[in-house]
């Protein structure tokens, strides 16, 4: 019993010193996200949910709360302007979903796209965001929609996964099962990062991602949906390496050829700072493509992948264009990265 | 609750059969503890101190499909009696009365896309921070709306400052909280750099990292700074010298769990608007806690996470959310409004 008691007090002793931020070691104080009772001093925390709310959490809305300090600080995951986002890092910005058009397809202008499809519609009323307001439940999947918050894919208690994204098990108390374990990967801080900076993605993303979205792209029997998860393939891997944009198709080098807007898994990215491409077991994988959180672009694209030139993003929408990272006004769409199909789409420049 | 105990006491002996000795004196010490008056327990008579917010009225826009969409700041132009707000969700500042009443409105145009925090000097011209794809900026208007001027906003070190919020004093001094190398720098109204704050350079760096800063207000004389991750508001001269802090970190009455926002009542009391308290914390002019109000809730006189807080000449209190796009007036409820200790008098 004594020895159980040392231990104890040892480890609260360790635990109180380490004095870590909010989320490393268990958050900073419960009753700032939680109430017991839904009472305090005689008066209802939430007087419009007099039996309180699901997991004793003080607010409906988990979320509003997460925003409170991730919304423009620390990660700045929510700016104010869909215009004049915050520099994007990873996963993106939920300020897209407040735009009013994403379509800056052919007359873009009159057939909008609305937020909703800039990303995933998390539930945070205290940002002017609700449930997605076209998809009752995850594409491939079934997770419900009105349930989306930032706590649906990362664990408010901490963990020691990347990004503190949960791991197989139920979540949210028991509203949902994840099958598949987080993914591995480095990121950059929160609190910033040096120029250059970018998530290495190593492996388990798309699988991942697959909890809530099942096999939206898995290619087995027969379906002809782009692959995600699997190995890129020699052939794959050199066009990436070598490519360098429309107008330098062939003029780029393995050392070099990393691109923060066409990431890809391997084992082997360990360094935040690489600017190594890929190799034949690299992975294709769902973020190759897409933001976790929401971009510019529908379907949460990492480019718009409707425009046919990157300078075209933004013009039919009037919506935020994202950024070309070859900065070349004939620069064609970022599929091209990896297949390479503008090998004859030069523009002769007089 | 005296009652109460008495009504159990009878009972007590059969009760503890067969507890131990320590057990029974535990118990013994709460139960007087439980008779003590609730002062002489070291809390506060909370229930009394928390009240429902007075509700006046909401603000709303002449027209059926024309509402505010997203309000971002309000701004209270005491000498003009108008109100100012921030109307991001349609690039505009929409100028009511202080009834209400709707009076104008202009568009950042193609001068910024969404607009943020706002002031007003004592010529009327008015001042917008606004977002542009190359970052926050201030921009002057005059007071019809029409576009004058960019302010570019420069540190002594020749680094453009990164507006993280700004308030204008009553003698016309622009104040800039620096969202990048956290400190105030202030400036004339035509943009001249008057003189730099250091702030918390006792910090360290990762507590500085964490760190959350609220929206800067100036009131007579003074500099709030709210800072919401730490549970307190911050006071400053104007010269940059620290006074103190008020309040401190928790989630029940008078506690501080995200303040957002301050402002003084002209008779100089403290309002604070804590953002995940849904309420209003109130201070006398001795930044003793007198009261607070409101708190979450759907209907008219009950906040969802507001972040906008102000007050007119008259002493009426403008909350405001996204949520909902509301604007809320309410009075100072006279429960709280009665303990304000006497100007220049001492609350203790």
């Amino acid at each position: 019993m004594r020895k159980v008691l040392l231990l104890t007090a040892a480890f609260c002793f360790v635990a109180a010193g380490t004095a870590l931020a909010f989320h490393d070691a268990g958050v900073a104080h419960c009753n700032g996200c939680h109430t017991m009772h839904n009472s305090e001093d005689g008066a209802l925390v939430d007087p419009d949910s007099p039996n309180g709310n699901a997991w004793l959490l003080r607010d409906a809305t988990a979320s509003d709360v997460c925003l409170s300090c991730h919304g423009d600080h620390l990660g700045a995951v929510f700016g104010d302007d869909p215009l004049a986002p915050p520099s994007p890092i990873g996963a993106g910005n939920f300020v897209y979903l407040l735009e009013d058009n994403l379509n800056d397809g052919h007359a873009g202008a009159s057939n909008p796209i609305g937020g909703d499809a800039a990303g995933h519609n998390i539930v945070a009323p205290s940002r002017g965001v609700a449930a997605d307001a076209t998809l009752m439940s995850s594409p491939g999947g079934s997770f419900p929609s009105s349930s989306l918050g930032c706590s649906s894919c990362h664990d408010p208690h901490g963990n020691d996964d990347f990004r503190m994204l949960y791991s197989a098990g139920p979540i949210q108390d028991g509203l949902f099962n994840f099958t598949n374990a987080a993914p591995e990967a480095t990121g950059r801080s929160i609190f910033g990062g040096a120029p250059g900076a970018h998530t290495a993605y190593q492996d388990g993303m798309s699988s991942w991602c697959g909890n809530c979205h099942g096999d939206f792209h898995d290619e087995a029997n027969g379906r002809l949906i782009h692959p995600s998860g699997s190995a890129i393939g020699g052939t794959i891997a050199q066009t990436y390496n070598l490519y360098n944009g429309t107008a330098d198709i062939t003029g780029g080098a393995q050392a070099t050829a990393y691109l923060e807007e066409v990431p890809f898994e391997d084992a082997a990215n360990t360094s935040i700072m690489s600017t190594e491409g890929p190799s034949a077991g690299s992975k294709v994988m769902c973020l190759t493509c897409h933001r976790a959180h929401a971009s510019s672009g529908p379907d949460a694209g990492r480019w718009d992948f409707s425009v046919t030139l990157l300078e075209e993003d933004g013009l039919e929408s009037g919506s935020y264009a994202l950024p070309d990272p070859y900065g070349d006004d004939d620069q064609r769409s970022l599929c091209n990265k990896c297949h390479k199909k503008d090998a004859n789409d030069h523009i002769a420049t007089p | 609750m005296n009652g109460s105990v008495k009504r159990h006491t009878p009972a007590y002996p059969l009760l503890l059969r067969g507890l131990s000795p320590l057990t029974h004196l535990i118990l013994l010490a709460l139960m007087i503890t439980s008779l003590l008056p609730a002062r002489t327990r070291g809390q506060d008579s909370s229930n009394l101190l928390a009240v429902k917010a007075e509700f006046v009225r909401e603000f709303s826009l002449p027209g059926r499909n024309n509402q505010l969409l997203r309000p971002a700041a309000i701004h209270i132009d005491r000498k003009f009696n108008e109100v100012l707000v921030s109307d991001p969700g349609h690039n505009r500042i929409v100028i009511f009365d202080d009834n209400g009443v709707y009076r104008f409105e202009f568009s950042g145009g193609e001068v910024f896309s969404t607009p943020g925090d706002l002031g007003v000097d004592s010529e009327g011209q008015i001042y917008v921070v606004g977002s542009t794809r190359a970052g926050k900026r201030l921009f002057v208007f005059d007071f019809d709306g029409i576009y004058l001027q960019e302010l570019e906003l420069f540190t002594s070190d020749g680094k453009r400052v990164d507006i993280g919020s700004m308030t204008l004093s009553e003698q016309d001094e622009l104040f800039v909280y620096n969202a990048n190398q956290p400190g105030i720098t202030v400036f004339s109204p035509d943009g001249e750099l008057l003189r730099e704050i250091a702030l918390f350079e006792e910090l360290s760096e990762r507590t500085l990292n964490e760190m959350i800063a609220g929206t800067l207000t100036a009131a007579q004389g003074k500099l709030f700074l709210p800072l919401p991750s730490m549970g307190m508001v911050n006071l400053y001269s104007f010269e940059g010298e620290f006074l103190q802090s008020v309040g401190y970190k928790g989630s029940r009455v008078g506690e501080m769990s995200f303040p957002v926002r301050a402002a003084l009542t002209p008779d100089g009391l403290l309002l604070v608007l804590d953002k995940h308290r849904h309420n209003v914390l109130c201070f006398d002019q001795n930044y003793q806690f007198i009261g607070e109000f409101g708190g979450r809730g759907f209907n008219p006189g009950w906040f969802y996470h507001p972040n906008l807080l102000d007050v007119d000449a008259g002493g009426q209190i403008y909350v405001g959310q996204i949520f909902s796009n509301r604007i809320q007036v309410c009075h100072l409820p006279q429960v709280i409004s009665d303990r304000r200790s006497p100007i220049g008098g001492n609350s203790d």
